[in-house]
């Protein structure tokens, strides 16, 4: 029986001839480059699209847009308070991004690009890039004292200082492998449970039985939109918390 | 580029959008607040969780690739997980006293 894996749908595959050489490595166009160029273009087309008649009184489309942007608008307020509002563009883009990957990603044949720990991990390092960045422009190496909370006192400075260190250098492994487990997890349960409907409806004499793993495949579908979504919100989130360090120290 | 004559307009705008959403309903940008700080705190307790599982699979990791380097599987990786659980507990514990002492971990 032709029973396929259900870790194979992560495979990386060439869809083109070598583009460039970098640093001995052929660079090619995969499945994995066409479905982040994917969810690049269908979010542009999701924003750009409805915005190119903004009326007074907002159609269907331009009330979505609103409402994504009031969205993260919202949760930067929020996470980040008033001096985040500059980010909001980079928040914006990075919500979006990850919102299409994860949910085109659940439409059949589509590659996930969330599923790759090493598209999260360059996600979450250019949040933590910005969050550098923007620390150590506002605060120079005031921001240093990030890592000693006040009211610490000076003998337990040694000890606090490397644990705080390390927490902060988890932070990308933290908020890429969340993203990554939770698309991993999802896509697989799928598979598997897609797999069982076949193996069931084929075996004979109780192929009707095959109508239970189908049914719940469909109802994680339907969770697997929910999941997609949350995890988009739960990294946006996250990163503007992350900001907040930058902008006001305590 | 937006100059400070339309900057000061649309911030008299806004002033004048949000009275006349309060006269519309006076709980709806209490409400808004409200379920975005909800938001925020629930995103909050995610993280520690996924923080855990972060710091033991980064530590054995370490640990195991340190194993590789010096052949002395699988001391290092167990010595480190050990480290890491340590660790992912202190977090956990850290966040929780964040959140009921004022925000002020070290505090007496």
């Amino acid at each position: 029986m032709g029973m396929h894996s259900p870790i194979e749908q992560f495979e990386v595959h060439d869809l083109s001839a070598s583009l460039f050489d970098l640093g001995g490595h052929a660079i090619t166009f995969t499945n994995f480059s066409l479905g982040a160029v994917l969810a690049v273009v269908c979010g542009m087309l999701l924003i750009l699209l409805p915005m190119m008649r903004r009326n007074v009184i907002p159609g269907r489309w331009q009330v979505l847009v609103e409402t994504i942007y009031n969205m993260v608008d919202g949760l930067l307020l929020e996470g980040a308070g008033p001096k985040g509002r500059p980010f909001l563009p980079f928040l914006f883009t990075l919500f979006l991004f990850i919102a299409m990957s994860n949910v085109l990603g659940l439409v059949p044949g589509f590659y996930t690009v969330t599923s790759q720990l090493i598209a999260n991990l360059c996600l979450a390092l250019a949040v933590i890039l910005v969050v550098l960045t923007t620390g150590f422009v506002k605060h120079g190496f005031h921001f240093f004292h990030v890592f000693l909370p006040s009211g610490v006192p000076g003998f337990l400075a040694p000890v606090i200082f490397p644990i705080e260190m390390v927490s902060f250098l988890i932070r990308p492994f933290s908020l890429s492998l969340r993203l990554f487990a939770n698309m991993l997890a999802g896509h697989i349960l799928l598979k598997v449970f897609a797999g069982m409907t076949a193996a069931i409806a084929t075996s004979g004499w109780v192929a009707s039985v095959g109508v239970l793993p189908l049914l719940l495949n469909v109802a994680i579908v339907g969770f697997e939109v929910f999941v997609a979504l949350l995890q988009a919100y739960i990294f946006t989130v996250l990163s503007s918390v992350y900001l907040r360090d930058a902008l006001e120290m305590h | 580029m937006v100059n400070d004559d339309d900057r000061g307009r649309l911030e008299s705008l806004a002033k004048r959008i949000d009275l006349a959403r309060k006269a519309a309903d006076p709980a709806s940008s209490e409400k808004a607040a409200e379920g975005a700080r909800v938001h925020t705190q629930a995103a909050q307790m995610i993280r520690v969780g996924s923080d855990f599982v972060a710091v033991v699979v980064l530590a054995g990791a370490l640990g195991w690739f340190l194993d590789r380097r010096f052949e002395t599987a699988p001391w290092l990786m167990l010595a480190f997980l050990v480290v890491g659980f340590v660790f992912g507990f202190w977090t956990i514990l850290r966040f929780l006293s964040k959140k009921t002492d004022n925000d002020d971990v070290y505090k007496e």
